[in-house]
């Protein structure tokens, strides 16, 4: 067997999930990558532009402090050097900042970052005036800090959407997966209604999606195998007791054609009636195995015919009636007035086994009593005596054909008798249930579910 | 009466036709529904006994056509399969009776007089004598020597079918049907408890007894000194 796999559900919302967050993140870098480029390229234009000012008015011989005038940009730092590196003029900003190197000529701005953190791009241009007797080094410095903050604001933004993605995605998972596996759940419930007694049903391809329908046509075959199995068992069944029952028959008629001969002695009509007893024990065993094996007494022809369940208590008990009396034991039948759908047959045979079982195992002064309880979803019916019990380690192997605890039985007993009142529960959809204390008695419960 | 017995089966057959004999039942075997049908249709037979499974035409196909045909001859069928099933498409064929086998041919022979009873019903006398024994049925009393007997209904139900059949074996299968109305396997004790108690009353305190049982066969009603 392979290890257990978790949830199918659990599975899709990670992959979902992950999957969201990778696309949305990727997204995200894309995005966050295209906007720090724009503005970018956008600060090298305006810096460009105000450096060619600054160029065309000191290559005009002015380079005093105010060389450049105004700055063509409010937020415009410049530095103008001499080509010795001196100061000859620089905005207040300019003055707080180190000594910048001189890069190659025509190379992009570059990044510097001021005392309180600021951060600049920082643009460096040869400029010369007078035809080339003065010279020096342009320096333009851009405030990029509100760019920064915008950057930093539509990471922040795009994070936020990433993870919100991934829980949209979760969440769509949950409805994507309670949604595809709808149709399984379809298939569980429609499976669950078929059993022993309804082998002819199948699912219907048809109603599930394409991807169940190999899961459903599985499911249909082995059913098919089932219901076969099961047909040939009762076909089985049917030969088996056509081939013994033949012979015993046989056996039986002569037997009996023996005994009621005129002129056979005494000994030889009570020899024969005991060979004739046997018989009818043998039948009685087939009977049972048969029942057993569903190869009879079968629910092909189950009745649900309303019981009345003092009515019923009552003639088991009056069956009984006068082996109990001479046992010493008080058979009693007690109910209160109900109706219980069930099969008469099939529920007189149970509790005829249950009493019989119930008055080998209670000696004298003792008590059997018969009782139902009947509640609105299934009436219980219960024979409880006060008899010798079963040993605690006996009481979940009863019910099981051929089982009996080791004690020494009283004639009659073949073990099956449990075995087929389980079977009836069963075939009528309710449950056997054994309570037993040794040495005080015990009580065998059956729940028959009503019909709604 | 005469009876057809249909059935594959010799042995069977065999000793079903002499057990019925022994019971003053005249019986003919035939082994096949074919040979059955002409002979049933003959009007010569009083009951037929009829095996479901049969060679060829089958024992329900065999009463089916009888019946198409207007044939009301009482049909008792035998078969070795006891379901409820089998036994109603038996009694849905036309069959006025089913047993399952191992049947008790006393049984066979009582449900016989039984199904034959009711189409020629014969009026059965109010009062019987056996011995010292006095039964009114108008008045539902049983005396012995003059002295009343007094039953719970069960030992009532189940002295009047010994009366009614007395001399006469009556199968232990019966007598459950006719006390319980049960049918099949019951708890062997039960009965015996119920005949013992019977017999208690009946013929405990008399020096004639008159309820006695063949072990394994059932019970008869007859005088019978004491050995």
């Amino acid at each position: 067997m392979s290890r257990p796999s978790g949830s199918i559900l659990r599975k899709l919302q990670l992959a979902f999930a992950l999957s969201a967050t990778l696309l949305a993140g990727l997204m995200a870098v894309f995005m966050d990558r295209a906007l720090h480029r724009s503005l970018e390229a956008e600060d090298a234009l305006v810096m460009e532009g105000q450096a060619r000012a600054m160029l065309q008015r000191l290559a005009a011989g002015d380079t005093g402090p105010e060389a450049g005038g105004r700055p063509v940009l409010e937020k415009a730092e410049w530095r103008v050097l001499d080509r010795e590196g001196r100061v000859l003029g620089q905005s207040a900003f300019m003055a707080g900042l180190p000594s910048l190197a001189v890069p190659p000529p025509g190379a992009p701005a570059q990044e510097v970052e001021a005392a309180d953190g600021r951060v600049f791009s920082v643009l460096a241009r040869p400029w010369r005036a007078g035809g080339g007797e003065s010279g020096g080094t342009l320096f333009l410095a851009m405030d990029r800090s509100h760019e920064q903050a915008l950057t930093a604001h539509f990471r922040r933004t795009l994070g936020l959407a990433v993870g919100l993605a991934a829980l949209v995605a979760a969440l769509v998972a949950r409805w994507v997966a309670a949604w595809g596996l709808a149709p399984l759940a379809r298939i569980v419930r429609e499976a669950g209604t078929i059993d022993d007694r309804h082998l002819d049903r199948r699912l219907e391809a048809g109603q599930f999606p394409g991807e169940l329908r190999a899961l459903v046509d599985t499911l249909n075959a082995a059913l098919a195998r089932l219901q076969a199995a099961f047909e040939r068992t009762d076909r089985l069944g049917a030969e088996l007791a056509h081939e013994l029952r033949t012979p015993l028959q046989n056996l039986r008629s002569t037997l009996e054609n023996l005994a009621l001969a005129p002129g056979s002695s005494e000994a030889q009509r009570s020899a024969l009636g005991g060979l004739l007893e046997e018989c009818d024990r043998m039948a009685a065993l087939i009977d049972q195995i048969l029942f057993l094996a569903r190869a009879e007494g079968g629910p092909g022809r189950l009745a649900r015919e309303p019981i009345d369940v003092p009515g019923l208590l009552e003639e088991v008990r009056g069956f009984f009636e006068a082996s109990a009396e001479e046992a010493g034991v008080a058979l009693q039948a007690a109910a209160a007035p109900g109706v219980l759908a069930g099969d008469r047959l099939l529920l007189t045979r149970a509790l005829h086994n249950l009493v019989a079982n119930a008055l080998r195992h209670t000696a004298a002064g003792g008590r059997v009593v018969l009782g139902a309880d009947t509640a609105p979803g299934a009436t219980a019916l219960w024979v409880e005596d006060t008899g010798s019990g079963i040993a605690p380690e006996w009481v979940p192997r009863l019910g099981r054909p051929f089982t009996r605890p080791p004690e020494p039985r009283p004639e009659g007993g073949l073990g099956l008798g449990l075995a087929i009142v389980a079977r009836i529960a069963a075939m009528l959809d309710g449950t056997m249930d054994i309570q037993s204390r040794v040495g005080q008695g015990t009580r065998v419960t059956l729940r028959i579910p009503n019909l709604t | 009466m005469r009876v057809l017995i249909v059935e594959d089966q010799a042995r069977t057959a065999q000793e079903l036709r002499s057990g019925l004999a022994a019971a003053g039942l005249e019986a003919l075997v035939v082994a096949s529904g074919e040979e059955a049908l002409p002979l049933a249709g003959s009007g010569v037979f009083d009951a037929l006994v009829v095996d479901v499974m049969l060679p060829g035409l089958s024992g329900l196909e065999v009463v089916k056509a009888l019946r198409g045909a207007g044939n009301p001859v009482p049909v008792i069928f035998l078969s070795a399969k006891g379901n409820l099933e089998d036994r109603l498409r038996g009694l849905e064929a036309g069959g006025d009776d089913y047993l399952a086998k191992p049947y008790s041919i006393l049984e066979v022979v009582a449900r016989l007089r039984s199904i034959v009873r009711r189409v020629q019903p014969v009026q059965s006398p109010t009062r019987i004598q056996v011995a010292d024994l006095v039964w009114d049925r108008t008045h539902r009393s049983i005396l012995r020597s003059g002295h009343r007997i007094d039953l719970t209904p069960k030992e009532y139900t189940l002295m009047a079918l010994l009366l009614e059949n007395a001399g006469q074996v009556v199968a232990r299968s019966q007598l459950v049907k006719t006390v319980w109305g049960l049918e099949g396997a019951v708890d062997a004790n039960a009965v015996d408890v119920q005949i013992l108690r019977l017999r208690r009353k009946v013929d405990d305190p008399f020096p004639v007894k008159l309820i006695h049982t063949l072990r394994g066969v059932g019970l008869v009603l007859e005088p019978r000194e004491p050995a």
